[in-house]
């Protein structure tokens, strides 16, 4: 499974507009495309919020992974958002989150969920990618440095 | 052995409303109303009896009210026992669990009891065994990458163990744990648990940060290792001294390391140029050391050639050989731009007579063909460039050509400053220091020169003395310039950046024919130096061959074709690959490489590449992360180390979340609520 496969339909959002945890979330379940996969946003966020609230998942070096399980989603989705400012996601390292890896599947699936989790772990290791990543110019940009670092592994 | 606990104990603080029957209770018994009533002597006989039954009625009632709540409240804090008799062998309760199974190379090591690979197996084995078909259970194998394993039953993940090897990356525990972790605080499962089933060995835990949050999980570290290590590794094979020509003998460097806590003094050692032999010998290595071994040989042969070292026999074979694969030029050619002859003498003088192919240019006529040609280019003295040649200069080096420039009397600093340098290497040229032609007051390079592959074999030990500078250019390092050696004073003499594949370096004191700068073109020093700053700038023209084990490989064409090629792995299994456009060259998308050792490229039915495949050094170290490390990492979590001569079942299921009670509390509620209605409706119907 690759970061592409994971987010279909290319979702990314490079300069995130929220200003704290909850806009950010916000906008990232807001870009999640409401259809087959996916059937109801507000009960995904509901979801999304209800995992940060037993603890962070902003994991360190400016990344965090917020995701959820739902029974309104049908399919494991993903959006990858940046935002170049930072935003204090409660980090486990107490610094600001840069790089934003939303992950939502069903309820009762736990393969493809794991799988998407080891890939971005595995991906999101480099510093160089981290870097690259949160200085993306756009979503093109952004797309374009995912593609180039997946070939390398 | 029993205990008894809550998933949700929070809600135990509910059984304050227990208490609410009790006080309706008694806040109703104060409330006695007064009656006027004409004869009471009749009643007072009835009363005695029916009192007496009514009062027993409110208090079966008020004990009722009570249970009810107790029970609602302890069903939603949904208690559980704990403990290995619980509930049958793995419980009822549901678990989520995360095995995480190294499989790096050090899980090779050989015991008598098997490898620690096929050791770990049998604990995966018995660690499946713990576990329900309703649980969620997930593997992922780990080395420096994360595999899971999922989508599998149980029995399926069983069967597969047999299937699984022992790879010949190295292990970085981070993305598997985050993966774990992640994973774990998603579930709804009251049990929560990690397994890590590992040699330990601290390389694999040096990136994992002590800030993970493991609350609420149970983590079992089983960690498989020899009691004793013995292990030596081939840790690095290299050339040194420069550049490999035909003809002339090069220096083979070989480190070996001792992993074992005692002396090994007995490791016979072979290394082969191609397949002929070129040394062989017995290295002594202290305990926990390493010894770097030399020896000379001569190429005979250009293109690319296989330098493979191998060790005897020990409980880890896999690090016991190392593949390099070197290459051999067969002529270097070095285009030196000057303007004037006396620009270009010494140093075209220098290069020839370490019979490299040498072609002079003014920098007017220099085109694409020319630099296309050359592997490295040197710049003397040029005042200016146009804007076209820099272009082509940058190209020329982006693809892995070298450039050196010296600077000199006609050099146009604001030219350089704004045009060349901001392109080539970052640096300013602040001023010039010093006099030309004044050779009483000068600079020299300091005793001690630094460690650097342009400067070795050129030590000022009494071999040579520094060449005296009267005068040079102060230049400021910017970006990622270095400064790789500088005069006695501290001042910046020679400075290296690198473009793309290729390496840039500046020499700050003019070269020319008339010595007004200096007098290091006459002085010993040069002719080495020359010959190691070219070998050094065309290292990068020379494609890199080796590469770590776990790494995307994609080689340079080479041939020109649009047909197949056949893939040879170390093992000798085949694979057809296309050639594939990659930017503006094209290439051999070999892929992810997964075993150490020669890998081969076959086209148009004759050898067309050859690159060698290493093993991680840091792989080969056994040496266990300590308990202090682990207990930092996994914080105030429930940390289990279960030792060899533990049953896992015996440290996890006394841990364990066994029967839920929640169903029983809810139906036992259930039952009160209906005895209370029953009771309370036939109090009601008699008073009526």
């Amino acid at each position: 499974m690759t970061l592409m496969e994971i987010l279909s339909g290319r979702s990314v959002v490079v300069g995130l507009k929220g200003q704290n945890k909850r806009e950010v979330l916000e906008e990232l379940v807001n870009s999640l495309e409401v259809g087959d996969k996916i059937t109801d946003r507000d009960k995904v966020l509901d979801a999304v919020l209800l995992r940060e609230e037993i603890m962070s998942t902003g994991i360190g070096h400016g990344i965090a992974i917020p995701h959820g399980k739902s029974e309104y989603v049908t399919e494991l989705g993903g959006v990858l958002g940046i935002k170049k400012e930072g935003v204090d996601f409660d980090a486990l390292d107490g610094k600001p989150t840069y790089i934003f890896f939303l992950l939502v599947s069903p309820l009762d699936v736990s393969g493809p969920h794991i799988k998407a989790l080891a890939r971005i772990s595995r991906l999101l290791k480099g510093e160089d990618f981290r870097q690259k990543l949160i200085a993306a110019a756009d979503n093109e940009d952004a797309i374009a440095i995912i593609e180039e670092e997946e070939k390398k592994y | 052995m029993f205990g008894l606990s809550f998933t949700n104990p929070a809600m135990l603080y509910g059984l304050w409303a227990a208490l609410l029957p009790l006080v309706i209770h008694l806040l109703n018994r104060r409330r006695s109303v007064t009656l006027p009533f004409s004869n009471v002597a009749l009643l007072q006989t009835l009363q005695h009896d029916r009192m007496r039954r009514v009062k027993l009625k409110q208090i079966i009632l008020l004990i009722l009210r009570t249970l009810l709540i107790v029970l609602l409240v302890l069903a939603f804090a949904r208690p559980t026992l704990t403990g290995a008799g619980a509930s049958g062998s793995v419980g009822d309760a549901g678990t989520a669990a995360v095995i995480l199974v190294d499989q790096s190379l050090s899980m090779q090591y050989r015991t008598p009891q098997g490898t620690l690979f096929e050791r770990s197996k049998a604990r995966v084995r018995d660690i499946l065994s713990l576990f329900n078909a309703q649980d969620d259970v997930q593997i992922l194998l780990v080395d420096s990458d994360v595999t899971p394993l999922s989508d599998a039953s149980l029995t399926t993940l069983r069967a597969r163990i047999d299937g699984w090897s022992a790879q010949f990356d190295v292990t970085d525990m981070l993305p598997g744990l985050q993966t774990a972790l992640t994973h774990l605080q998603t579930s709804q499962m009251p049990n929560k648990e990690l397994y890590v089933v590992s040699d330990v060995s601290h390389v694999g835990w040096a990136s994992v940060p002590d800030t993970l949050e493991w609350d609420g999980i149970s983590v079992f570290v089983v960690p498989e290792r020899p009691e004793i290590v013995q292990n030596v590794s081939v840790a690095q094979v290299k050339t040194v001294g420069g550049l490999l020509r035909v003809g002339q003998p090069v220096t083979l460097e070989i480190e070996l390391v001792n992993h074992s806590e005692t002396p090994r003094g007995d490791v016979p050692l072979q290394a082969f140029w191609d397949d002929r032999r070129i040394i062989q010998q017995v290295a002594h290595i202290p305990a926990k050391g390493h010894k770097k071994l030399y020896a000379r040989f001569t190429p005979e042969t250009s293109g690319a050639r296989a330098l493979r070292v191998e060790i005897g026999d020990d409980d880890l074979p896999a690090d016991n050989t190392r593949v390099s694969v070197v290459q051999v030029p067969e002529q270097l050619r070095v285009l030196v731009i000057g303007d004037t002859r006396q620009d270009t003498y010494f140093l075209s003088q220098a290069l020839q007579a370490a019979s490299f192919d040498v072609h002079i240019q003014s920098s007017d006529q220099v085109t694409d063909e020319i630099l296309s040609a050359a592997d490295v280019v040197y710049l003397c003295h040029v005042s200016r460039l146009s804007a076209g040649i820099i272009n082509r200069l940058q190209k020329h080096v982006s693809s892995g050509g070298g450039l050196g420039i010296v600077l000199g009397e006609q050099v146009d600093m604001r030219h350089y400053n704004e045009r060349i340098l901001s392109e080539l290497l970052p640096a300013t040229l602040i001023s010039v220091r010093g006099q030309p032609g004044a050779t009483t007051a000068y600079q020299a390079f300091p005793p001690e020169l630094p460690n650097h592959p342009m400067l070795s074999h050129v030590q000022l030990d009494g071999t040579f003395r520094s060449p005296r500078f009267f005068a040079h250019y102060v230049v400021r390092p910017e970006g990622e310039t270095q400064a790789i050696l500088s005069f006695a004073n501290g001042t910046p003499a020679l400075l290296e950046s690198k473009v793309g594949q290729g390496h840039v370096v500046l020499f700050v004191s003019e070269w020319g024919a008339t010595l007004s700068w200096n007098d290091m073109p006459v002085s010993g020093f040069f002719l080495p130096f020359v010959y190691n700053l070219t070998g050094y700038l065309v290292s990068g023209a020379v494609s890199q061959s080796d590469y770590m084990v776990g790494r995307v490989v994609n080689r340079p064409l080479g041939i020109s074709t649009k047909n197949e090629g056949v893939l040879r792995s170390p093992g000798n299994d085949a694979q057809t690959i296309w050639p594939q456009q990659r930017g503006v060259s094209p290439i051999w998308p070999v892929g992810r490489v997964d075993r150490p050792g020669l890998w081969k490229i076959y086209a148009q039915e004759r050898l067309a590449d050859l690159f060698a495949v290493q093993v991680d050094p840091m792989a080969s170290d056994l040496t266990r992360v300590s308990d202090a490390r682990l207990q930092a990492i996994f914080g105030d979590t429930r940390l289990f180390v279960v030792s060899a001569d533990q049953q896992i079942k015996d440290v996890v299921l006394p841990l364990r979340y066994g029967r839920e009670f929640w169903r029983l509390a809810l139906a036992g509620a259930l039952f009160l609520m209906f005895v209370e209605m029953w009771i309370a409706k036939t109090t009601r119907s008699r008073r009526l």
